[in-house]
């Protein structure tokens, strides 16, 4: 009898040491193919919609042909503001649309843009959560995720600023950092202002000095790109936490005993088959 | 004769009844406003979406299995306008995360986390379509079966949301995130903690109610105890709690954007349109500066405005 027991507990240890009772799915295999490489679009007053259709589906290492596009006609001011006239909460086109004029006008670097890309920034058509008075939490359902696209697009307009690099878009991005009601556009701003003054010491002194009190601490947050020194990134990192503990996380908190819900395997499949064209389609 | 009478009226009935399906799954698909941006189009041209395995493949993996889905696209599976097949671009997106060393988290990570079902991760739940649960919201778990996702990830063209002039969110990789956010809920679950948010502002947490959480600060790569390191396959899945602090741990905000930035800092640039990395680092700036109580100490990304993604 003991001999049994013995044997039924090591197959119920082993069990839970190969995870019986819990097959892993096998991962579909997604075979990729290479994005081509797109004939450039020259950039003018008429072709702004295409330039915007070819940076938005060419590959990334077509980025140097972009820029050569963009340096041809940055100084043509009838370029600058068909560019700009795509800048719009009420007609974006998508997200990712609104992205590629702001990195336009700011790769264009002309003084012209600054007033576009300013009205953006402190625009009353899209505000950012801070403004927002009445985010209404889902009913019951706090597991969920929300996105600030506003102060996305916002940040992004004032990094374009930064990157103009004039004395009048500085003062914009100062002011930002020390006013603009989103955070993630302050952090944004910030972290361009030093950037485009190449990380120096008087920056950061300045741009600690524009900083909300409570925000000085992340002025020279680490940047993680695909060229940064990893092990300068942790120890950056890890000096972030140690220098400011009261930024670490708190203790765990694990769910109150009998709160854990489980799903009773599988459920039920209650949808038709995908077919991968309409019946009756071609 | 009686009953010649009555075919042609059961038929005149049973095609009343079939349009009337048909304009009712319109009018919910219409519900979010189908189209797909040029970005999401040109990822579609890397894989095959109309392969009729894979999409089953995806279909029962992910548990897009509910009847929600039947007027939300499943039926025209490889249509990149409607939710069902942008779901599975999403998918797509996540089965080509980078693999190599030094990311935050491996591919096979993500993808096996990401599954509704048959995961060490969490137990079998599946995906529901919703409309709408309220402003902004993109998605919500409940901790014990199902994933919602809403609108605001499948909106085009990311129109601003009437009643809080906030853009939708469709950005494919956005949409990516999400799916690797709310299945953390369930791994949340599956461990016994507990998989709230908090309610904000609060901190550093300028978000809503329900929309805080706490980051957990590692580096990509980062070793753990054992010897492994994160970006080992299954790094992912493991914690390293000491006296009760999560040294290393992840929450859903957390998660969803170390994909982000690995997607944005390491993702292809072979068949990952530029854009979608360049949506991958806004998506991924923001949550870092929205959704934390506790600051997260770093940046995804150089600020230029055509950052070389290009890695060598």
């Amino acid at each position: 009898m003991s001999n049994i027991c013995t044997r039924l507990s090591m197959v119920v240890l082993l069990c839970l040491a190969a995870g019986c009772g819990k097959k892993e799915g096998k991962l579909p295999a997604v075979t990729f193919t290479p994005l081509a490489k797109q004939t450039p679009v020259p950039l003018g007053v008429s072709t702004v919609d295409q330039f915007v259709e070819w940076v938005a589906t060419m590959p990334a290492s077509q980025v140097e042909d972009v820029k050569a596009q963009i340096a041809a006609v940055k100084s043509d001011p009838k370029v600058v503001d068909a560019v700009a006239a795509g800048l719009s909460f009420h007609n974006p086109g998508s997200y990712g649309r609104q992205l590629i004029y702001l990195s336009m006008l700011g790769e264009m670097q002309n003084e012209r843009a600054l007033g576009p890309l300013q009205s953006y920034l402190n625009s009353r058509d899209c505000l950012v959560s801070e403004e927002r008075v009445a985010v209404q939490p889902a009913p019951n359902g706090p597991q969920t995720s929300m996105f600030d696209g506003c102060a996305g697009l916002k940040a992004r307009a004032v990094s374009m600023i930064s990157h103009l690099n004039s004395q009048a878009a500085t003062a914009v991005v100062l002011n930002a950092i020390r006013e603009h009601p989103s955070r993630t556009v302050r952090m944004s701003a910030i972290d361009a202002y030093l950037y485009n003054a190449g990380d120096s010491p008087e920056a950061i002194a300045t741009a600690k000095r524009q900083a909300k009190p409570d925000e000085v601490k992340f002025v020279g947050l680490p940047r993680l790109s695909p060229d940064t020194n990893r092990q300068d990134f942790e120890e950056r990192l890890t000096r972030f936490y140690s220098e400011h503990p009261e930024e670490q996380p708190p203790q765990l908190v694990r769910a109150p005993a009998g709160t854990r819900r489980r799903s009773n395997g599988r459920p039920p499949r209650t949808s038709v088959n995908p077919t991968v064209r309409p019946a009756g389609g071609k | 004769m009686k009953h010649l009478k009555r075919v042609p009226s059961r038929l005149v009935f049973m095609a009343a009844a079939l349009i009337a399906l048909t304009l009712v799954a319109r009018i919910v698909v219409k519900a979010c406003t189908d189209g797909a941006t040029a970005t999401e189009l040109s990822f579609t041209k890397a894989w095959r979406p109309c392969d009729q395995d894979l999409v089953n493949a995806f279909w029962q993996g992910w548990g897009l299995t509910d009847d929600s889905w039947n007027p939300a696209g499943i039926s025209d599976a490889c249509n990149e306008s409607l939710p069902f097949a942008k779901v599975l671009n999403a998918i797509a997106l996540i089965g080509g995360a980078p693999t190599v060393v030094g990311i935050y988290h491996q591919r096979g990570d993500y993808y096996q986390e990401s599954r509704a079902n048959a995961t060490p991760y969490h137990d079998d739940v599946y995906l529901r379509f919703i409309q709408n649960h309220g402003a902004g919201v993109e998605a919500q778990s409940d901790a014990g079966d199902h994933t919602d996702l809403d609108c605001p990830i499948f909106n085009f063209p990311g129109v601003p949301t009437p009643s809080l002039n906030n853009p939708d969110a469709e950005m494919l990789a956005e949409r990516a995130a999400v799916l690797i956010h709310e299945m953390w809920h369930h791994w949340q679950n599956a461990q016994g903690m507990d998989s709230s948010h908090m309610n904000g502002p609060r901190g550093q947490c300028t978000a809503g109610s329900g929309a805080c959480d706490w980051y957990y600060p590692h580096a990509p790569g980062a070793k753990l105890p054992d010897g492994s390191a994160s970006d080992d396959l299954g790094g992912l899945g493991k914690t390293n709690v000491v006296n009760g602090r999560g040294l290393y741990f992840h929450s859903p905000y957390q998660v969803m954007t170390e994909f982000e930035t690995d997607i944005a800092i390491w993702g292809s640039s072979v068949f990952m349109p530029f854009a979608v990395r360049q949506e991958a680092q806004s998506v991924g700036n923001v949550h870092l500066t929205t959704n934390f109580v506790n600051g997260a100490g770093y940046t995804i990304g150089k600020p230029d405005p055509f950052p070389n993604y290009v890695t060598k």
